[in-house]
């Protein structure tokens, strides 16, 4: 390799790892200009770099399809001129509002004597917590407290609330909502999927086209700049209102409020919340093969097959644990594989005293069953939002848990014992796992055969 | 959320099915196509999403779905021209001089067979990564999946920067190579 290939090779790489600066470029440019097979080269790698980028499930190609099939139905049909003409509207909105600010601050001078005799003014308390996280990696969560009325812009990436009242809404970016108050959220554009719990009944989500009312749920929004919002509903109902037409909608069913403010019918269909979802569901980030079952009702959810991927399935979002739940990992650490801890032990999680848990399984359900002898081989990870307490892996005590922990009828547990769980032993490929310090990440290798390779984590509840 | 598309007043909509199946058959290699003029990687599917949109507007302008490639790459290089033309959106572009160079050397058709040409597609990649060394793939897994950069890597497998940056290059060069071998022969 001579000196300008090598050049060459460093230009390029800093390039794609975002490190190339001024200085670089302009001596990348001057290479690609005087050998113009340098730009061929330089494409390869661009192309390359962008394949490989797109083996991160973040980015896979599924899911660009998705969300480009509901964004080409909810715009394109819009006349062009609708997007100008909203703006000209917003720029008209704001000029009117800059005014009434302008008054609105004379006046509050005129009553700063009448302030300073009333008691102290404090600070607007805070309703929720919000938790920003990082748009690769889905980890690295920053959070901040929130008070009521504030306003808040999301570029990309994805935001947590946490409301006093128990309620847990994920948000998509881009969006634009407002916490107007601890019970209410004003959505004006983007994705946001919420799970209200019983403090939180009655949680209340704004639209310009309709408001939704939570009857004790999961479900979604999703709020157009043109101002159309969808209503879908994963769990329980909801009350969406528009005017004076009010409709319940119940589990499995969705709804468009159109800016004309009338109704219209949907398909029920979840991939807009596809990234909020896992999000108010607990699952904070997940890698390689493991991935989140795709949002739907509890029972669709349960029953979900993929032949590729490793399924982190949400089951129940809160249940009383009993005063000792038989489990077999309880401690950090590695299990599994040659000289590491073993899969399958005498471990328990403490319960009693009105303590809460919360539950998942993962779970490798392929479409059918593959033939005997055959093994496929799984990795990744997947990182909860609360602490986990301990992972069942043994056929007999998933069978004991599923009562408790499932949150709809499950479609294997007629089987044999030995068809669900992790296999150890000289006559399989052993399954492994680890869990880390933290307590929050499981990450996972699971050689599937022909039964149905499945563990229960048992998490905090909130 | 997908619903019946609405009449449009002024314009019919796309036959929904061609539409459909154009974007499913090319989202893919348009990515790809969008990459290759020095997009920032973060931007193309939302450049790409924008191509699609200004092609379902225009769906009236395509005489034959079997035309779709070459139309919505020239879709492309317009959308991607336009965004040298704004100074606020340049952040989507790696660096305009360098879109600029690319978008003048790529040609609208593309060899069939060559890399440019190809979809990349998941198995095919990932039975190129099959034939990469151990140590190759862990760097590409950390760098990819892990969102580390050279020198973390370097840190986290007592290599220097500089060799963590030689071995990729090296490894997305083979990759190209084993890609465009695979491609010849699918098509034969």
């Amino acid at each position: 390799m001579n000196g300008s290939e090598s050049t060459f090779e460093d230009l390029c790489t800093e390039l794609l790892d975002g490190e190339l600066d001024a200085a670089g470029y302009a001596a990348l440019l001057a290479m690609l200009q005087s050998d113009p097979g340098l730009i061929l080269e330089l494409q390869r790698h661009l192309m390359v770099s962008g394949a490989l980028c797109r083996e991160n499930p973040a980015y896979a190609d599924d899911r660009f399809a998705a969300a480009l099939s509901t964004h080409l139905r909810q715009v394109g049909d819009e006349p062009e001129q609708d997007f100008p003409n909203l703006v000209r509207r917003r720029i008209r909105r704001q000029k009117l509002r800059k005014i009434a600010m302008a008054m609105t601050a004379c006046l509050a001078l005129a009553a700063i004597p009448l302030a300073l005799r009333s008691p102290a003014g404090t600070a607007a308390p805070a309703v929720a917590v919000a938790t920003r996280l990082s748009e690769t990696s889905g980890t690295n969560a920053r959070s901040e407290e929130i008070p009521a009325g504030r306003e808040i812009r999301l570029e990309s990436g994805l935001m947590q609330l946490e409301f006093e009242n128990g309620a847990v809404v994920a948000v998509e970016g881009p969006a634009k909502f407002r916490v107007a108050s601890a019970d209410e959220i004003e959505l004006e554009s983007g994705n946001l999927n919420a799970w209200c719990p019983e403090s939180a009944h009655g949680f209340r989500v704004s639209t310009r086209s309709a408001t939704l009312t939570d009857l004790g749920t999961t479900f979604g929004v999703s709020a157009s700049e043109a101002g159309d919002a969808d209503f879908l509903v994963l769990e329980g109902e909801v009350e969406v209102s528009v005017g004076s037409e009010l409709r319940t909608l119940p589990e499995g069913m969705a709804v468009r409020a159109t800016r004309s403010k009338a109704f219209e019918e949907l398909a029920f269909e979840t991939t807009p919340f596809r990234r909020t979802w896992p999000l108010t569901s607990g699952i904070l980030a997940t890698t390689g093969e493991v991935i989140p079952a795709p949002p739907d009702t509890p029972r669709k959810v349960a029953d979900y097959e993929d032949d590729d991927h490793v399924i982190v399935i949400p089951e129940r979002r809160s249940f009383l644990l009993p005063d000792r739940l038989a489990a077999d990992i309880t401690s950090p650490g590695r299990y599994g594989d040659v000289d590491e801890l073993p899969l399958h032990g005498p471990g328990e999680i403490a319960g009693g005293n009105g303590k809460r848990a919360r539950c998942f399984r993962l779970r490798y359900n392929p479409v059918g069953q593959l033939e005997y002898g055959v093994f496929v081989s799984f990795e990744g990870s997947v990182t909860f939002d609360r602490p986990i307490l301990g992972i069942i892996t043994s056929a007999r005590k998933l069978d004991r848990s599923d009562r408790i922990a499932s949150a709809a009828r499950l479609p294997n547990t007629s089987e044999p014992h030995r068809m669900r769980g992790l296999e150890t032993g000289p006559l399989t490929l052993s399954d492994s796992l680890a869990l880390s310090e933290d307590r929050r990440t499981i990450t996972v290798k699971f050689n599937a055969g022909e039964s149905v390779d499945e563990i229960r984590v048992i998490t905090e509840a909130r | 959320m997908s619903s019946q598309l609405p009449e449009h007043p002024r314009k019919p909509s796309p036959a929904r099915i061609d539409f459909d199946e154009v974007v499913r058959d090319q989202h893919s290699s348009l990515r790809f196509f969008i990459r290759s003029l020095g997009v920032n990687h973060a931007w193309v599917d939302d450049l790409a999403q924008e191509v699609f949109l200004v092609a379902y507007r225009k769906w009236s302008d395509l005489d034959h779905p079997d035309n779709a490639r070459p139309w919505l790459r020239r879709i492309a290089r317009n959308v991607v021209m336009n965004e040298l033309s704004k100074t606020g959106r340049r952040q989507r572009l790696l660096d305009e001089n360098l879109t600029s160079l690319l978008l003048e050397a790529t040609p609208v058709h593309l060899e069939p067979g060559g890399l440019q040409d190809a979809e990349l597609r998941h198995e095919a990649l990932r039975h190129c990564l099959e034939k990469l060394t151990d140590r190759t793939r862990k760097i590409i897994d950390a760098r990819y999946f892990r969102d580390r950069n050279a020198s973390e890597i370097g840190e986290d497998l007592e290599m220097s920067a500089v060799a963590v940056r030689k071995t990729l290059f090296t490894a997305r060069k083979s990759l190209a190579e084993c890609l465009a071998t695979r491609q010849v022969r699918e098509a034969t």
